[in-house]
């Protein structure tokens, strides 16, 4: 009876892969959930805060008290919930092997949500992104998962939480891939996908199918007109260096000061905030309600103007004096506010017809996100989502290029990364990522091959091993492995008498191999599971033996590439 | 070779004669009692926990969204109706950021907007609920305004008749006449007569027991100069209520227009006995009066009558060819016809001598050929010289009139 029990147990048993599957639906499911919740904790506090109509008063003094207590909340408990949440989620991925603390996701959802509610310039996205990669880290060690697979879940739980945040899932997916991971083609990407969907059907059940923003309709009404996208995404690329290269200035202007400042560095900030919600309320929180205007064509030129202007130097004084909460918003406000605006001066000076001047605050949306964020390819797919409208792409890239290209000729370090380097954290570029990435088993293993006769007695192996020095050896032949056998368990046979027995009674029980194509780094994991020797098999007949990797040829790889 | 290991809850390197991780190990101790399939298990309740509160929490803030949304509208017509519409645009805008998709909203902050002359804010929104209800009579009915402002026509027919066709929550067929009324007057701006005219044999096919809707209709045939129809209209409008001034200012008038200046009297007279600061009616009475008083061919006069009118009217073209002459500097004697004018002033001359009462009275068709060459007279200055004033444009409609009638 308890035998056939702990067979329907252990049937029951799920392996990792199947456990890491149901997990990324799992995460869908919370980081969906976690996203709506915060979404509605920023509302609902800044209508508990505001009221209907504020006083200038009142809206001088709530985000200054409000960053008081976020200030002691953010220096005692939770240092790392400060600013966006993205450069810290990259962080915990390439440094931290994806482990970030349980208090991070708690901590960043509360202060997230009093800072962003209380008024500061600030976007949700950002810290959604952390909260969900927080979410996915914390699971996945719960569920004691290897390292390697807490680390692959942390992307996964940043797109589905950023896919219910901003109701794209494929964008959320590829800034998931191109800005946390930094590899658009990383394995990551069927377990992001699906996570994200999840997530986004969650968004929608609860919120209901309503997009984002209301997209006015995209027609290229003349070929000249792309020289005015042109000129756009030249505009956006000076903005976006605006605010990068200011927000950096006065960051490192707040880091400067005293140590024992930190607490209140927020409150300095939110009593500047305040007073500038007094004269400019529009910029105030998340603000997508007067992204929708803009792209609407209901707000007038030199109120576009200033919006991007003051909404540029709002954010860097949110953001710079640590308060919590992200600039993926902000840099949509500021492109749809200067779009608009270009769309506005084009429509009545150009000389050809033109499009609305909606479809330039479109345009400029991901031209501003190109070149702030630096995640060109997730810009235009997050537009052409948001519209869904082929047309759009081509004016959309020709902006996106240019102002890309702008803001990385004259700040070269992406701001995330600027960020990080002010907080003494070094990530690796993307480049070095990729070079890393690119690695394969083939580069490690080594030709020189030495088998042992599958028909060996222990005693004859004994004797072939005798001047080898190896802890492990190939039964078989290169055609056709047989297995790995032990020096110390030959040693062991001969020890007990059991010279003349069959060599294949030896042989090692779930050795594991690699391809000559797989990644190092999956190479490095398997090596660690066999004792001391990875057979590299050919993909055309598993039992081809390629090349081996051991210690000495790692060690070797590692000698004579330094940079590896 | 020593490999380090790291632990996956904290992170932290174990070191290397402990098998868990020592900073973890008084950590999630129930969790690490539970295998991970029970974990898992756990996480559907969790889940379904939180989507209940999740759900609850977006249901009880989209009904304050719903609550803070009306509050604003209802400042908003507040606002509008108080012709505050700045105010308003600012009311109805946060209204929408409540309640984003509300249309009847959206519709009030471009109404809002195009109070406050901000006309180019406007047409988005009004576009986009376009795109969503394009059978929206009061959106078309906007539109329609929006491009009679921006001189578009051919957009703004467009709309209007949208408009027309429609669909109105409130009062239809009232609302789809003044939509027509509207067309008409926007066709009559731009001078498209017979357009307007079009619109207006719609319009007035289908109207309601309503002296006022039938003035107003009678007005605008009047300038689309369908006389006969205003008239009519007028008629309709005195026979609900006889005592309607606009009516009976504008039945005159079309019957003026129509020559019919016994029946213009009439309605003129009363239309100023009603309202004797009517001064176009009153202006229309005098002229009305000089033509009868001036016209030879009027019925049931004596022969010395008509004679003496014959030759009051000859004795006003001569002045008036002169007049024309000299303004424009032509010398009507002592040289050779070259010019109309002096042709006309030739054969007036030489007719001069007959135009006498005694020999008119006995002669009737040197009586006519006077009368023909007078009208001419009329006809030829009205055309070269300044527009006809007083008796000479009295002489003028009679003319017109007579030769209608020819």
């Amino acid at each position: 009876m308890n035998t056939s029990k702990l067979g329907i147990l252990q049937r029951l048993r799920l392996r990792e892969n199947q456990i890491f599957l149901a997990l990324t639906i799992i995460l869908g499911i919370l980081c969906g959930l976690a996203s709506v919740l915060f979404s509605l904790a920023i509302e609902g506090t800044r209508q508990l805060l505001f009221g209907l109509a504020p006083s200038s008063l009142r809206l001088l003094m709530v985000p200054t008290l409000v960053s008081l207590v976020t200030g002691y909340l953010l220096a005692k408990f939770f240092p790392e919930a400060r600013g966006s949440g993205v450069p810290q989620t990259e962080a915990a991925f390439h440094l931290q092997q994806g482990v970030i603390a349980a208090r991070v996701p708690l901590g960043k959802f509360l202060t997230g949500a009093l800072c962003v509610g209380s008024g500061h310039s600030m976007g949700r996205e950002g810290p959604c992104v952390q909260i969900g990669g927080g979410l996915a880290s914390l699971m996945g060690r719960w569920l004691r998962l290897s390292p390697t697979r807490v680390k692959d879940l942390v992307p996964v739980g940043a797109a589905a939480a950023l896919s219910a945040a901003f109701n794209t899932p494929v964008a959320a997916v590829l800034f998931a891939l191109e800005e946390i991971i930094g590899d658009l083609n990383a394995a990551h990407i069927g377990s992001a996908v699906v996570a994200s969907v999840t997530a986004v059907i969650v968004e929608r059940s609860i919120l209901g199918n309503e997009p984002l923003f209301h997209v006015p309709e995209y027609h290229l009404v003349h070929p000249a007109e792309l020289l005015a996208f042109a000129a756009l995404g030249v505009a956006g690329g000076l903005i976006s260096l605006l605010f990068c290269k200011g927000l950096l200035r006065t960051r490192a202007f707040f880091l400067r000061m005293r140590a024992a400042t930190a607490i209140f560095q927020p409150a300095m900030g939110g009593l500047i905030i305040g007073a500038v919600l007094i004269f400019f309320p529009q910029v105030m929180g998340v603000g997508y309600e007067y992204v929708d205007q803009a792209l609407n064509g209901g707000l007038p030129l030199k109120m576009m103007l200033v919006l991007c202007f003051v909404k540029l130097a709002a954010t860097i004084i949110s953001y710079a004096s640590g308060n919590a909460g992200g600039i993926f918003a902000p840099s949509l406000y500021l492109g749809a506010m200067a779009g608009g605006a270009v769309g506005v001066v084009v429509h009545r000076l150009a000389p050809f017809p033109t499009s609305d001047p909606g479809a330039y605050a479109l345009v400029g949306m991901g031209t501003l996100f190109a070149g702030i964020i630096r995640a060109p390819i997730t810009s235009v797919f997050m537009i052409f989502e948001l519209t869904q409208d082929y047309q759009i792409l081509v004016p959309l890239m020709i902006a996106n290029m240019l102002s890309f290209l702008i803001s990385r000729r004259y700040q070269p370090r992406a701001v995330y990364h600027a960020l990080l380097d002010q907080d003494h954290v070094h990530l690796p570029e993307s480049g070095g990522r990729a070079a890393a990435a690119s690695r394969l088993a083939r580069d490690i293993m080594t030709l020189n091959l030495t088998f042992i006769p599958p028909g060996s007695s222990v005693e004859g192996a004994w004797k072939l091993i005798a001047e080898n020095q190896s802890k492990c050896f190939l039964v078989g032949s290169q055609e056709t492995l047989a297995g790995l056998v032990t020096r110390q368990s030959i040693a062991e046979a001969m020890q007990s008498g059991k010279a003349s027995d069959p060599l294949t009674s030896l042989l090692v029980s779930g050795w594991t191999h690699v391809h000559p194509d797989h990644l190092l780094e999956l190479a490095l994991e398997r090596f660690r599971q066999n004792p001391g020797l990875l057979p590299v098999l050919s993909r055309g007949g598993t039992h081809r033996v390629e090349g081996v990797i051991t210690l000495e040829t790692i060690m070797q790889f590692v000698e004579t590439n330094p940079q590896g | 070779m020593e490999v380090e290991r790291q632990c996956p809850q904290c992170g932290k390197v174990i070191p290397s004669d402990q098998v868990g991780c020592p900073s973890c190990a008084a950590n999630g101790t129930f969790l690490r009692s539970l295998s991970r399939e029970t974990i898992l298990l756990l996480c559907v309740p969790v889940l379904a926990a939180l989507f209940a509160i999740t759900s609850t929490a977006a249901r009880i803030y989209h009904s304050q969204q719903r609550a803070l949304a009306e509050e604003w509208y209802q400042r908003g017509e507040a606002d509008l109706k108080a012709g505050q519409a700045r105010t308003a645009i600012g009311d109805f805008g946060r209204a929408l950021v409540y309640s984003r998709d509300n249309r009847l909203y959206g519709l009030r902050l471009a109404q809002a907007l195009l109070a406050a002359n901000q006309v180019e804010e406007a047409r988005p929104y009004l576009l986009n609920l376009w795109q969503h209800e394009p059978g929206n009579g009061t959106v078309n009915l906007e539109l329609a305004h929006l491009a009679a402002r921006k001189g578009d026509a051919a957009e703004a027919n467009r709309y209007f008749h949208n408009a027309i066709y429609g669909v109105w929550e409130k009062d239809p067929e009232n609302q789809r006449r003044q939509v027509r009324v509207e067309l008409c007057e926007f066709l009559l701006s731009r001078g498209e007569r017979h357009a307007a005219q079009a619109a207006l044999i719609e319009l007035a096919a289908d109207l309601p027991k309503d002296a006022g809707l039938y003035a107003h209709v009678g007005t605008l045939f009047l300038q689309a100069e369908d006389y006969g129809r205003a008239f009519e209209a007028f008629r309709q409008a005195l026979h609900l209520n006889q005592r309607q001034q606009t009516a009976l200012a504008g039945a005159g008038e079309a019957a003026f227009q129509m020559g019919n200046y016994r029946e213009a009297r009439r309605y003129l007279e009363r239309a100023v006995r009603l309202n004797p600061q009517d001064a176009p009616a009153a202006q229309f009475l005098q002229m009305t009066n000089l033509i009868l008083s001036l016209d030879p061919l009027e019925r049931g006069l004596s022969a010395q009558t008509r004679a003496r009118r014959v030759v009051f009217a000859y004795q006003q073209a001569v002045e008036r060819i002169r007049t024309c002459a000299l303004k424009r500097g032509e010398a009507l004697e002592g040289q050779q016809p070259a010019t109309d004018l002096q042709t006309a002033y030739a054969r007036v001359m030489q007719i001069g001598p007959k135009v006498r009462e005694t020999v008119l009275r006995r002669n009737p068709d040197l009586l006519m050929q006077a009368l023909e060459l007078i009208f001419e007279v009329e006809e030829l200055t009205a055309r070269d010289c300044e527009s006809a004033t007083g008796t000479d444009l009295a002489l003028l409609l009679i003319a017109r009139k007579r030769g209608g009638a020819e």
